[in-house]
């Protein structure tokens, strides 16, 4: 070296003054109006500042600066193109161009421009602080899907969508939702400034590979269009409700890979079931769907654009039928009764009798023809139908759905006329909703159910109503519970919001025993034996305190006792309980009962084969006969209950 | 994407403040003092005061004089505020009373009468000071910015970027010959190059706006303190 950083001459001081003159400008320093308070993020070639305007106004912007001295003509090229997209954008799910301008010397002028200060966080971010429920994870990525959608309709490709690309800012009830950085952003008008050669050019590398569609991986930038944005909001789906990136490493050592191997994963990665791969049950059909239309390999397979991928996820947030589900499965015909749109033939045995009773069609088109009163006056005796043909799907000791295979449809039916009569406010409506989550959740239809509770609960949480609050919660705890072990922190949480509630009551409701025990369930799961034994033993002293003796939901807490001691192998325990369970039960007339009945009977019967094995003593045929018939029953209504594999070895 | 701390004050009326009200004035004062000693002794030791001693002692006396009075920092920030005035200057302004005061003393004094060119300034000779003082303060500013670019590459555990900077900008060698010699690529030392010189941007900034720069004008402060090294 001619010099150390202690003593430059003046002509070497001169040359690090000139290096300084053409550096980017930092915090501190001021960029016309607006001075540099905070660098908020660094690129390669850029920084975005949070900064001050003193003029004409006081506010806080974000300005991004090309930091980048001697860029090469792609690289400024895109900033001045990103310049244009901004400034072409209006809509409020993206940051709009307020100023823009150069700094520096004419030969090494620097460019930048300042936009609103989005105050939020990256998606996934703000969906793990807020511990937001999937309803809102997907009305996200639906309010993402609409900002790209106004890319899309002016011919710009954002080709860099991904978690930290969209910015979150808001309550679960409402997300503010920006998507921001159109830096690699494709023009596809060449018409248009900055649309020129370089957003198309063949080889570049453009965009994050864990959110590449396979044509971006593969470099084909002529085929990257709407669809592969439409293919990065489905893999950024996938991360804010399976949290996980398919077919990429954790996203935290993601980066550290070679750049070859990440976009070999991109291209070669198979459409996601995101279910599968989450392992969560509860994203199966409608989620799944989606998902897997938005990130089909085929580009033709996917939705056309953004517009269209927001459009399905609006239909499934108002429970409409989606397009993306598949053809064969059956769904049109299941939406088609929720819908009226067209008489259904080959439903449920159950329905026949509605169905042929009411053989009028009550389609959309035919509704517009008729008169409103008219329609009403129908679909009253639509509902009044329903309710009968409901009452013998029902629990004679606390109104119950027992049938919920067969309810179901009624169920839907009810619900959408309701909607259609009264509104989502209705009580009516509201209560209809709820009865229909029971059944869909008793029948393992969680990704319904959980909706549904939610919805509720927000309802409820809005008009302040503590004591629905507190029951919803029960009912979502539950549903969350039999989702699986990943979301037993989420039961938890909101039984014990439950139970806090009930616990201010000065004696106790039938619904906060069913919460204990609940909560002692969740408490299993967790390992936590002794604190579900506690809960289990409060939840039986409640029953007590508020329910008749005799009353099912006594018995219930009773039986749930006893299959905790058996599981514990306490055999002689678990009798006692099972025996209380039983004592005097009264199964006639009453599907509620008699499936209980046979459950905890079976259990005795069970436990007594299972003692004669191990004392290596034959076991009476009768009984195992008997125990084969409870099981046969138990099969028809349940066929993967987990006692069946005891029972039937 | 990363976030970076706040580095440099926002004004130089904050930095003032804050460093007084913290109580670390005297922290503040020897930081002047080591940016501008040097700077004052060269322009004194070209005025026609030159002869009331040596420059470090007159230097010594004038900070010692000045910077012990409380409100002296804060009389700069009232008239920055008023006409912009940058500290250099003020501190130059009021290196030029001391000596007069000084030149006055001693005259009471009877102390050893200076020459006789002592009291005779041409016009030349006030330019050529200041000039003097000028280019001494580009190379205090400069050597203070390098200075803070080292600590900040040392912190961040940056040397080999700091030695690309220093051989390629000061040393004029060519990234062809030197990224080699590194077992760097060409890239990678001109990136370097570039964190480097932006942290070296950022040094100066916060020495240019804390002696009283305008924040929206660094580039054309930047330029000044390259016009005062000469050609």
């Amino acid at each position: 070296m001619t010099a150390t950083p202690d003593s430059p001459s003046d002509r070497e001081a001169r040359r690090l003054l000139d290096a300084a003159r053409h550096a980017p400008p930092g915090v501190g320093e001021s960029i016309g109006p607006y001075r540099l308070v905070e660098e908020i993020g660094r690129g390669g070639h850029s920084a975005v500042f949070r900064a001050q305007q003193s003029s004409p106004v006081r506010r806080e912007v974000a300005l991004k600066v090309l930091i980048d001295p001697a860029p090469s003509a792609n690289v400024a090229a895109r900033f001045a193109r990103e310049r244009a997209v901004v400034a072409r954008l209006r809509h409020p799910g993206i940051v709009s161009l307020i100023d823009a301008g150069e700094i520096g010397p004419p030969e090494a002028a620097i460019p930048w421009f300042a936009m609103p200060l989005v105050d939020g966080e990256s998606a996934d971010r703000w969906c793990e602080r807020v511990r937001a429920a999937r309803d809102a994870r997907l009305r996200v990525v639906e309010l993402a899907a609409r900002a790209v959608a106004a890319a899309h309709a002016l011919g710009i490709v954002h080709r860099d969508l991904k978690p930290e690309n969209i910015m979150v800012s808001g309550d679960t009830a409402d997300p503010q939702v920006h998507v921001i950085d159109f830096g690699v952003a494709k023009l596809l008008d060449p018409g248009i400034e900055g649309g020129d050669g370089l957003s198309t050019r063949v080889g570049g590398i453009v965009g994050t590979p864990e959110f590449m569609s396979p044509e971006q991986a593969n470099l084909d930038a002529g085929r990257v269009g709407p669809a592969s944005d439409v293919y990065a909001l489905g893999l950024v789906a996938c991360v804010l409700l399976g949290g996980i990136i398919p077919g990429a490493h954790s996203s935290i050592d993601r980066t550290a890979r070679p750049m070859g191997e990440r976009l070999r994963s991109a291209a070669e990665r198979e459409t996601p079931r995101i279910s599968e791969l989450a392992a969560d049950r509860s994203l199966r059909g409608e989620i799944d769907w989606i998902i897997a239309k938005a990130c089909a390999r085929e580009i033709d397979a996917r939705y056309a654009n953004a517009g269209a991928f927001a459009d399905d996820l609006a239909r499934l947030r108002e429970r409409q039928p989606i397009v993306a589900a598949p053809k064969d499965s059956g769904y049109a015909g299941f939406y088609a009764l929720r819908r009226y749109r067209a008489p259904i033939a080959g439903v449920a045995i159950a329905l026949a009798a509605i169905v042929g009773a009411l053989a009028y069609t009550v389609t959309r088109e035919s509704a517009r023809a008729e008169s409103e009163a008219a329609r009403n006056r129908r679909l009253s005796a639509l509902l009044e139908t329903a309710r009968v043909q409901l009452m013998p799907l029902t629990g004679k000791s606390r109104g119950d759905v027992v049938d919920d295979a067969k309810a179901i449809p009624l169920l839907e039916m009810m619900y959408g006329i309701n909607m259609e009569l009264l509104g989502a406010e209705a009580n009516e409506t509201q209560q209809s909703a709820l009865v229909l989550a029971r059944s869909y959740d008793r029948v393992d239809r969680f990704s319904e159910a959980e909706p549904i509770y939610r919805g509720l609960l927000a309802r409820a949480v809005a008009q302040s109503r503590m004591g629905d609050q507190a029951y919803l919660r029960f009912m979502l705890g539950g549903c969350l519970r039999r989702i699986g072990v990943s979301r037993t922190g989420e039961a938890r949480e909101v039984l014990d919001a439950a139970l806090t509630h009930w616990r201010t009551l000065p004696t106790p409701l039938p619904a906060t025993c069913g919460a204990l025990i609940e909560r002692g369930f969740v408490a299993g799961l967790e390992g936590k034996l002794d604190e579900q034994r506690a809960f289990l033993e409060q939840g039986i002293a409640c029953t007590e305190s508020t329910a008749p003796e005799g009353h099912m939901r006594r018995r219930e807490a009773l039986g749930f006792m006893g299959d905790f001691l058996l599981a514990q192998g306490d055999f002689a325990a678990a009798r006692t309980y099972y025996g209380r369970a039983l004592d005097g039960i009264q199964t006639e007339g009453d599907p509620v009962a008699r499936r209980w009945n046979d459950v905890w009977l079976g259990e005795c019967i069970w436990m007594d084969r299972e003692e004669s094995r191990r004392a290596g003593a034959a076991f009476d045929p009768a009984r195992q006969a008997e125990l084969q018939a409870i099981a046969e029953a138990l099969r028809k209504r349940d066929p993967v209950n987990e006692r069946l594999k005891r029972w039937l070895p | 994407m990363s976030a970076v701390r706040d580095h440099f004050p926002r004004t130089p009326r904050t930095v003032m403040l804050e460093a007084i009200e913290d109580g670390r004035a005297h922290e503040l004062a020897a930081e002047i003092m080591r940016l501008y000693a040097t700077p004052l002794e060269i322009y004194f030791a070209a005025t026609s005061f030159r002869s009331l001693g040596a420059p470090c002692d007159i230097v010594a006396g004038f900070f010692s004089s000045r910077l012990s009075q409380p409100t002296w920092l804060a009389d700069w920030k009232a008239r920055h505020e008023i006409d912009r005035i940058p500290l250099r200057r003020w501190l130059l302004t009021s290196l030029n009373f001391y000596l007069h005061e000084e030149h006055r003393r001693r005259q009471r004094d009877q102390s050893p009468p200076g020459s006789a060119a002592f009291l005779s300034r041409g016009a030349s000779e006030r330019e050529a000071p200041e000039r003097r003082f000028e280019r001494a303060v580009a190379r205090a500013v400069v050597r203070e910015a390098l200075e803070r670019t080292r600590d900040e590459c040392v912190a961040a555990d940056q040397q080999l970027h700091l030695e690309v900077f220093m051989r390629h900008l000061v040393g004029q060698e060519p990234y062809e010959t030197l990224a080699p010699a590194l077992g760097l690529s060409a890239t990678q030392c001109s990136g370097m190059t570039r964190t480097v010189a932006s942290k070296f941007r950022r040094a100066l900034a916060g020495i240019l706006i804390r002696e009283g720069a305008d924040p929206a004008d660094l580039d054309r402060e930047i330029e000044r303190l390259m016009e005062n090294l000469g050609e």
